[in-house]
């Protein structure tokens, strides 16, 4: 693999008059990554793809595709395309002719045209038969497909993608999910894909950047994301967790996480940082429930408040003394209990990962 | 591709001319309402408003008018009452000639010849 | 399709289908029939002969046809050209103005044709507001710019400037908003995208607007007479004449029925080729 990054972005910054809506981000991404680029609405997401494609220009900053300026190609130069949200596929043409759009619009002849359609409609999975078929006549999840086709049908060196599957229900996305990550696997390509879902970024990316507000929190591989967010956000983000936060001097002994007593040494043990805004981040499947004799470097109690049942797993909400409320996973059949029932739930300085932010 | 502002310039002139000349002629009208001369030439020399004291004094062009609006009125209220009937047949009910009714039913629109089609009602 | 919907959909259709067999059909079938009775007659109870359109022929009045015809022609063309980025700037570029930009036109509908028109004599005319206007600046004045078959096709194109327009917003709003963006990210240039893409999923509109103008134009007379001065007879101003000056009904109807035959078949063949329900976005049951 290409030691050098296919996409590079530097300091990109754009302002629509007084709103900043990226301020100067960063990012590289190797050769046949699939990046998935992750964030609320608003966080400017769907702006820094319009950059990428070329449907904006930035106001300050560069994007490099290899060593060549991306952002001072026109969109229909750019060797990238893009999948839309809508799809934007050509109701007026068939399917064979959507496919070969990009071939016929740079000059080639039909034979090589529709060789190369049919090639496409074989690595999508696609019928041969389909090649005279209507557009309107397909099901979605043949027009993501055909969609997909078109994209790579012209051979472009990064595909980008705009929220594809969010208009779809769950079964076809979840379907199509896991055909994007084999089509990757398959194909080779770069692949930069936007979205707000976190599931979609964590079942087809290699790495997950996550967006908030215009700039970049956090970047990396998924596990690394999930077991060691650096940031409060990106924890949340992730998923529901428990967070704990200190308060107290530097001195270890008297610092406080709220609603847990900690053994004494218990929290010295941390990788605690001085000067910084700690959180204790446990995630709610590494919080058990404790018996009356078991015992944990850390402990809280409360009563039970709500269970929610997640297919093989439940999902408890507890109220602790403190007031905040814990989560806890575990499996189904391993306890069960109902609402307004005293429990005590633990955790050991495994299971915990401790985020240091700036005092904010 | 987004639209570069000289093109956005350039359309918005391009709108603002073609809504000047549309209004070009009615201009020209409103300045034969106040040249004092009966016949219109330009440049005009003398100014008057004496045209629209008579055409507002006149009875008979105040019959002309009242009768215009009262035309216009009861074809609008017919047109509607009509055409509401006509669409709701095309537009919400599934029936066996609705497509052939549509066809039709527009072709008239294209066959509007003022005074051709209707020239001849004395003779029916 | 229940019975019930068959029903009111059929109910429903009935007092347009009336209104327009009796306000519509009945006259072209009175016109109809005085295309083929003997010349300068006043009733229907002759024989029928041809000698009405074998005089439309002989007597040089397809020269008259031919004229409004292609005058139409050029005219839609025109209008097509000049109406197209106006109303391309009006779906993707005005935003708000749009509203007052359609108001503005439609409100220059309320005038009366021939005031509007009229407008333009005055306009044109040596000593109106251009020549006279010219000559007291310059000293140099010119002949006016009337009387003429240019000028006709002018007044066309400004007097059925609505009809063209209204239906290519149309036909360009129904354009999906993104093919145009995905067409050009897949390299298309601005050319092919309008060639490939906007042209042929605007074609309704296009379709509508330019059988609308074509029409409209080649049945109109107004222009020709204040603008052209008569520079050329249209038809329309044949069939006026006929009936009026020339008492001769059957040739005033012989000549509205090559007319209506021949614009209404382009009509009938346009209509046929066009679904509304396409047009408004619906697929069929």
């Amino acid at each position: 693999m290409n030691a050098a990054p296919i996409l590079r972005i530097e300091n990109l910054c754009k302002r629509y008059g007084d709103f900043t809506a990226l301020h100067g981000i960063d990012l590289e991404v190797p050769d046949g990554e699939f990046l998935t680029i992750v964030g609320p609405s608003g966080s400017g997401k769907t702006t820094l793809i319009k950059l990428l494609v070329g449907m904006e220009q930035q106001s300050e900053g560069a994007i490099w595709l290899r060593d060549e300026r991306l952002d001072r190609l026109p969109a229909n130069r750019r060797p990238t395309c893009m999948v839309f949200q809508s799809l934007a596929l050509f109701p007026h043409r068939s399917v064979g002719e959507n496919i070969e759009f990009p071939l016929k619009i740079r000059g080639e002849k039909k034979p090589v045209r529709e060789q190369r359609a049919r090639e496409l409609l074989d690595l999508l999975r696609l019928p041969q038969d389909y090649y005279k078929k209507r557009i309107d006549a397909c099901s979605g999840g043949e027009r993501q497909r055909i969609a997909l086709a078109r994209a790579l049908a012209f051979d472009p060196e990064i595909l980008f993608f705009d929220e594809p599957l969010s208009a779809l229900d769950y079964r076809l996305r979840k379907t199509l999910e896991k055909e994007l990550k084999a089509l990757h696997e398959r194909t080779g390509k770069t692949f930069v894909y936007i979205t707000h879902s976190l599931e979609e970024a964590m079942v087809m990316s290699d790495r997950i950047a996550i967006l908030r507000n215009g700039r970049f929190e956090q970047i990396g591989p998924a596990r690394e994301i999930y077991t060691r967010p650096q940031s409060r956000f990106v924890a949340r983000f992730m998923g529901d967790v428990n967070l704990f936060e200190l308060r107290g001097g530097v001195d270890g002994s008297t610092l406080q996480a709220q609603g847990l007593s900690a053994k004494p040494d218990a929290l010295g043990t941390l990788d605690i940082v001085a000067d910084r805004h700690n959180t204790l981040v446990v995630r709610p499947e590494r919080l058990r429930f404790l018996g009356p004799e078991s015992a944990a470097e850390f402990i809280a109690v409360g009563t039970i408040a709500a269970s929610y049942l997640l297919g093989s797993r439940v999902q408890y909400e507890i109220d602790a003394e403190d007031g905040a409320t814990l989560v806890v996973e575990s499996a189904a059949e391993a306890v069960e209990l109902s609402p307004g029932a005293p429990v005590r739930v633990g955790f050991d300085r495994s299971d915990v990962h401790v985020i240091a932010e700036r005092a904010a | 591709m987004p639209v570069p502002r000289w093109m956005r310039v350039l359309l918005g002139s391009y709108g603002v001319v073609i809504m000047l000349l549309l209004y070009l002629p009615l201009v020209a009208v409103f300045f034969a309402s106040i040249s004092k001369a009966r016949y219109l030439s330009f440049p005009i020399r003398r100014y008057s408003g004496a045209w629209y004291g008579e055409a507002l004094g006149s009875a008979t062009v105040r019959d002309l008018l009242l009768t215009s609006l009262l035309v216009a009125a009861i074809v609008t209220v017919v047109s509607v009452v009509l055409g509401y009937f006509a669409a709701l047949a095309f537009a919400r009910y599934r029936w066996r000639h609705r497509r052939l009714f549509q066809k039709l039913v527009l072709l008239p629109i294209f066959c509007v010849f003022r005074r051709i089609v209707t020239n001849d009602s004395d003779a029916t | 399709m229940s019975v019930r919907e068959r029903r009111l959909g059929a109910f429903c259709a009935a007092p347009i289908t009336l209104f327009l067999a009796l306000g519509f059909l009945a006259p072209l079938l009175v016109v109809a029939a005085f295309s083929v009775m003997p010349s300068r007659v006043f009733d229907l109870a002759h024989v029928p002969d041809f000698s009405a359109f074998v005089e439309f022929v002989q007597q040089g009045y397809w020269k008259s046809l031919a004229w409004s015809i292609g005058m139409a022609a050029i005219a839609t063309l025109i209008l097509f050209v000049v109406c197209w980025p106006l109303a391309w700037a009006m779906v993707h570029v005005f935003g708000r103005f749009t509203q007052i930009i359609t108001a503005l036109v439609v409100v220059t509908l309320i005038v009366s044709e021939n005031i509007r028109l009229f407008g333009w004599s005055l306009t044109l005319m040596k000593g109106g507001m251009i020549e006279g206007m010219w000559r007291s600046w310059t000293g140099a004045g010119f002949d006016g710019l009337l009387y003429n078959v240019p000028v006709i096709v002018f007044g066309l194109v400004y007097v059925y400037l609505p009809f063209m327009l209204f239906p290519l917003v149309q036909g360009i709003a129904m354009v999906p908003a993104d093919a145009p963006h995905a067409a050009a990210d897949l390299g298309a240039t601005r050319r092919q995208v309008l060639l490939e893409i906007e042209l042929p999923l605007a074609s309704p509109g296009i379709l509508v607007g330019s059988l609308l103008s074509f029409v409209l134009a080649a049945g109109a007379v107004a222009e020709s007479k204040l603008l052209g001065g008569q520079a050329v007879i249209v038809i329309s101003d044949d069939v006026e004449t006929a009936f009026t000056y020339g008492q001769n009904w059957p040739l005033g109807s012989a000549l509205a029925i090559v007319l209506i035959v021949l614009v209404g078949s382009l009509a009938l063949f346009a209509l046929a080729r066009l679904d509304l329900d396409t047009v408004m976005g619906r697929a069929e049951r």
